[in-house]
């Protein structure tokens, strides 16, 4: 018997003419490929946001590896891509099954209750996470909350949901992908408009604009997605001498500090004979050089020669432990990054610099003059600027 | 208008997969509400709160409805052969619009920062809409072609 409540068509059928029985738009089969694929890209970019949190730990029971050096570039453009990727996914995904939204009664049982709440951790932790991570890479924070933790632990919520809703729907997304789909799928995929976008022309319009998004933004350092790169938001040949500054001296409010005669490098804390050296001293040191990159959390990432003193010498010299970690900390008086745990297997790596040069040059200004610290597989966050300081622990 | 729910509505069924997700997902998101709560200064639960409903909500009362008239326009007003290619660049176009917004406005430019939103982005989603519907109007094309053949 139908029901006597009635909602307006276009809400009923969500607009573009779609009856649900037999609709290609509408259906379990398209609602289930759209699904997997968004759990996949959600997976992965939930993976590779975990790995960039921990790079970030200040735990040495958790040491996060120096090596390969290039990895956390890889990580973190896999993270930006998959997070841009996933948009067009979850709009079309919600667009996919927004009848259900409508559906009445609005609750069938209690697992239809517990599914139905589940919804607003999955849809709106989802949309949470894109746009506060979509807003970081572009830089633009118009909410109060300290965007890492907020985005890290609606992570997990929207993981949970993800897992509870992949539960929730196995046996649905079984059936769909059987061949001939479900019992009300639409066994040829074409639309039930005359001339309407059938399921196939609906997904590859959707992975054509979800690959064009994620390529034009991860552009800034995915070289063959260059051409692509209409919405890049990092242009990696701008910058002084050559090289992109995600933050400036006179942002940070350095200038002064760092270009003072009065400037000393210190190794203080755990040493058996603490340190102190003028620039002048320093540049009279041995240095080592490395080519290495700064990969940031908004997926840039370039390389560059980079020529200074290798850290485990500095602390080999101020009579550290051998296998020591310290804090490197900055001139910066504010911010969350104005220092950053260097857990032993940094300090003990042959790459680990606090640099002088980039490119054979002295350090620009905003490139951390006098003195910073440049590491392999290292966030860029935690590649300290205007080091005044090496705290051992 | 007809009845929505209607007799072959399908009632939704919860086999044991459902209570095992139900099983995993729920400490991981204990988790996730617990580490929220408990980085509080942090955290800034008002706003956190706001922004995390307010995806859905605007998701469900402002984008969806807005997508709905439009969608109900185009079935009113394309010729029939150009219906699909429309409704794909229509899709696409707001996408491209609504990912394009905060870079468009460069609310996150910085001075000292060159390298940074350092294009015009209003030209960049001006081509990305041009191009987008070049291959409609290209795919409209393919369509009238085929109908003539037949």
């Amino acid at each position: 018997m139908a029901a006597t409540i009635e909602w307006p068509d276009v809400i009923r059928r969500g607009s573009d003419g779609e009856e649900r029985a037999g609709s290609p738009l509408r259906d379990e089969r398209t609602a289930a490929i759209l699904g997997i694929a968004l759990g996949i890209s959600f997976t992965v970019c939930f993976a590779t946001g975990l790995y960039s949190h921990w790079a970030q730990s200040t735990d040495p029971l958790i040491a996060f590896p120096a090596r390969p050096a290039g990895l956390y570039r890889v990580t973190q453009a896999t993270h930006v891509f998959t997070g841009v990727l996933s948009i067009p996914l979850l709009l079309a995904k919600l667009w996919t099954v927004l009848p259900k939204f409508f559906r009445l009664p609005p609750v069938a049982s209690v697992p239809h209750l517990i599914e139905r709440v589940s919804l607003l951790p999955l849809v709106g932790g989802g949309l949470f996470l894109l746009v506060t991570g979509l807003n970081n890479v572009a830089a633009w924070y118009p909410w109060e909350f300290g965007f890492v933790a907020a985005h890290y632990w609606a992570a997990w919520i929207t993981i949970g949901a993800l897992i509870a809703h992949v539960g929730a729907k196995s046996s649905t997304t079984r059936r769909a992908l059987r061949r001939g789909g479900g019992d009300g799928d639409s066994r040829d995929g074409e639309s039930r408009v005359d001339g309407g976008l059938g399921r196939r022309g609906f997904f590859a319009s959707i992975g054509a604009l979800a690959f064009f998004l994620a390529a034009s933004v991860e552009s800034q350092s995915i070289a063959p997605f260059r051409p692509l790169g209409l919405l890049s938001p990092r242009d990696l040949s701008k910058g002084p001498q050559g090289f992109p500054v995600n933050s400036s001296a006179a942002r940070r409010g350095v200038t002064e500090t760092a270009t003072s005669p009065d400037y000393r490098l210190r190794v203080t804390g755990a040493v058996s004979s603490e340190l102190s050296f003028t620039l002048d001293e320093l540049r009279a040191m041995p240095r080592h050089e490395a080519e290495l990159p700064i990969a940031c959390v908004e997926g840039w990432s370039k390389s560059a020669r980079w020529a200074g003193i290798r850290l485990r010498d500095l602390l080999a010299m101020a009579g550290a432990a051998e296998r020591a970690s310290c804090t490197v900390v900055s001139l910066q008086e504010r911010g969350g990054f104005r220092s950053s745990f260097v857990n032993h297997d940094h300090a003990g790596d042959p790459d680990t610099l606090l640099a002088l040069e980039i490119n054979g040059e002295d350090l620009h200004i905003d490139h951390g003059f006098p003195v910073r610290l440049i590491g392999p597989n290292r966030p860029g966050v935690n590649q300290t600027k205007w080091v005044t300081e090496v705290r051992v622990s | 208008m007809k009845a929505f729910l209607t007799s072959d509505e399908p009632r939704p069924t919860y086999t044991k997969g459902f209570w095992i997700g139900l099983v995993f997902a729920t400490p991981v998101v204990a988790y996730g509400l617990r580490g929220a709560l408990a980085n509080l200064p942090d955290v800034q639960l008002t706003s956190f709160v706001i922004y995390f409903v307010g995806g859905a909500v605007v998701h469900d009362l402002v984008l969806a409805p807005v997508a709905c008239i439009v969608g109900w326009v185009v079935l009113r007003v394309v010729p029939k052969v150009a219906i699909g290619p429309v409704q794909a660049a229509l899709m696409a176009s707001g996408v491209v619009g609504l990912i394009s917004w905060p870079f468009v406005r460069g609310y996150g430019i910085t001075d000292g920062e060159p390298s940074f939103l350092s294009r015009n982005y209003a030209t960049s989603v001006l081509t990305a809409w041009a191009i987008i519907w070049a291959i409609a109007a290209a795919a409209i094309v393919s369509r009238v072609l085929t109908a003539r053949r037949r």
